[in-house]
């Protein structure tokens, strides 16, 4: 039975990748609520004592070349602005996210995106998750995340672009059915495994975007995160993720590592960050390798917590 | 050709000499000597004398040994003792930690005169500070050092409350400090060095938080950890003269 446990959870967390599907920008927001002193109940899921409360507003700020949006490469340097809300409460989380983008005019990514997500926690039984000497080292955490995104439709050609269309004199003028937005809804399970020793952190994503009436994109990405490594005064932090995309068909081998490099600032109540993202892409038409480098500040604008009592 | 042919013999004449002599050398075994000899094995004492405890078949010895012309060993005369039996109990290194219950070099010769030589690990202790703004405060606190001396608190957790000394921490120690919140622990991770980058004080907010046992430390958590930090009491760690209890 043990072992059974074991197994699944090490393919669950094998399946596991990055929440926020590796924006350069976007760390991870797991906290797992026992950290901050939410105690679940025997059964792993609920809470029979809640916690503090967190609330945590953060913004970022920076630069970005040969930007990747989504799964697809865009070659475009932008600047980026993203402002990011987390509450978390008892098993529970949500999530406001902001993210303003401004590139030259050919760039085909949004200028802005909106992000509401909604997340609870789980653990393994206590007994074994807490306790120093149980019967099994195995300890997990994990959560659930649903996501809804709303961002400017960029699929749509954008009216300087659409006047040197080559389409024919229908698309050169707007089309009065295209939508102002799309939306993405998607479902995550994030994972952290601990055996003996080792650790691992990880995400599974699945995200569906509606780029059309009956027609919707669906992606699934995987990721790996190595535990944070302080380097002297600079934090290392690095993921591994790999996903496929399915438009008429799924197509696979999508291949992303984030290393990201922090120094922190204390007058800032943040640090400078450097990032960079290696993108494969198989079977893209004109490269497969791309190198998206980022430099951005981030600052901690609220970090409040509030004691909860039941 | 004949120069070449008898510089060749010459080097053969002195090897097969020295390979004699290592063979009687290796054949000689000490047994018992008169003379203790004490050597680091990094370079960071610099005292003239320092008292050591040798235990040998005869008893408890203690001696104090002193260095030597070439600065790096310290030596003493004493009574014949068997050798191979002996241990170096231990070294009282001002402000340095010395490892403990140290067995001699085997079959040690220096000249021909067989040397009772120990080889000692050791580690310059520092001490540390512990303050915080409301007294009484209570932590925990845990070395892991990197020289396994007899004297060093066995590792687990002791308790203890501010405001607090911690003495006779290794140079290489890790000091893990962990603060109770509620249901949960805050572990940071205090080392000389990561004092020295804070100018020799830092608060417990400032520094990196440890995983606990079963939570990984991921961007966010850094972010709620100081904020326990900061809204309960902050604990400050500063460095303190080197140590001794």
């Amino acid at each position: 039975m043990n072992a059974l446990r074991v197994a699944a959870a090490v393919v669950f967390c094998a399946a596991a990748v990055h929440a926020q599907e590796l924006d350069l920008f976007d760390p991870n927001d797991f906290i797992d609520p026992r950290e901050r002193g939410a105690v679940f109940k025997d059964s792993g899921f609920g809470t029979s004592e809640p916690g503090d409360a967190f609330t945590l507003t953060r913004a970022y700020a920076g630069r970005v070349s040969d930007y990747q949006w989504r799964n697809t490469p865009t070659n475009a340097d932008l600047s980026f602005a993203h402002l990011t809300t987390n509450f978390y409460r008892g098993d529970k989380q949500l999530n406001l996210k902001l993210t303003v983008l401004e590139g030259n005019t050919e760039a085909r990514v949004p200028a802005y995106r909106g992000t509401i997500q909604f997340g609870q926690y789980f653990v393994t039984s206590e007994r074994n998750a807490g306790a120093s000497k149980g019967d099994s080292d195995l300890r997990m955490s994990g959560r659930w995340l649903v996501t809804l995104a709303a961002e400017e439709n960029t699929l749509t050609p954008q009216p300087q672009l659409r006047a040197n269309a080559e389409f024919g004199a229908g698309a050169s003028s707007s089309d009065p059915d295209d939508p102002t937005f799309l939306y993405e809804f998607g479902f995550e399970v994030d994972g952290y495994l601990r055996y003996r020793r080792a650790g691992v952190v990880g995400s599974i994503v699945w995200m569906r975007r509606k780029v059309a009436e009956n027609q919707v994109i669906d992606r699934l990405t995987y990721v790996y995160r190595l535990p944070e490594r302080p380097v002297g005064n600079v934090r290392l932090n690095a993921s591994l993720g790999f996903g496929g995309e399915r438009n008429d068909g799924w197509q696979w081998g999508a291949t992303r590592a984030l290393l990201v490099a922090s120094y922190d600032i204390e007058r800032l109540n943040g640090s400078v960050n450097l990032a960079y993202g290696p993108t494969v892409v198989p079977g893209a038409r004109h490269r497969n390798v791309y190198h998206e480098l980022a430099v951005y500040v981030d600052s901690t604008l609220l970090a409040r917590l509030k004691p909860v009592r039941r | 050709m004949t120069s070449s042919t008898s510089t060749l013999r010459r080097s053969a004449a002195i090897a097969i000499a020295i390979a004699c002599c290592a063979g009687a050398n290796a054949a000689a075994q000490c047994h018992s000597t008169g003379i203790v000899m004490v050597k680091f094995k990094q370079p960071s004492v610099k005292v003239e004398q320092f008292p050591i405890r040798i235990r040998t078949s005869a008893g408890d010895r203690d001696i104090t040994v002193t260095r030597d012309a070439s600065g790096k060993v310290w030596r003493e005369d004493v009574e014949p003792f068997h050798i191979a039996s002996s241990q170096l109990v231990h070294a009282d290194v001002p402000g340095v930690r010395t490892g403990c219950n140290i067995a001699p070099e085997k079959d040690f010769k220096v000249g021909r005169k067989c040397v009772a030589m120990y080889v000692v690990d050791c580690d310059p202790v520092w001490s540390m500070n512990v303050n915080s703004t409301r007294e009484g405060e209570a932590f925990g606190y845990r070395l892991d050092s990197k020289i396994a001396a007899c004297e060093v608190a066995p590792p687990d957790f002791q308790t203890a409350a501010t405001p607090r000394s911690i003495l006779d921490i290794g140079a290489e120690d890790k000091v893990i400090v962990k603060v109770r919140r509620r249901e949960s622990f805050i572990s940071v991770l205090v080392t000389q060095k990561v004092l020295r980058t804070f100018q020799g004080t830092a608060r417990f907010s400032q520094l990196d938080p440890l995983p606990t046992t079963e939570t990984p430390v991921t961007a966010y958590t850094r972010y709620l950890k100081q904020a326990q930090a900061d809204k309960n009491r902050d604990l400050t760690f500063s460095m303190a003269a080197g140590g001794g209890e």
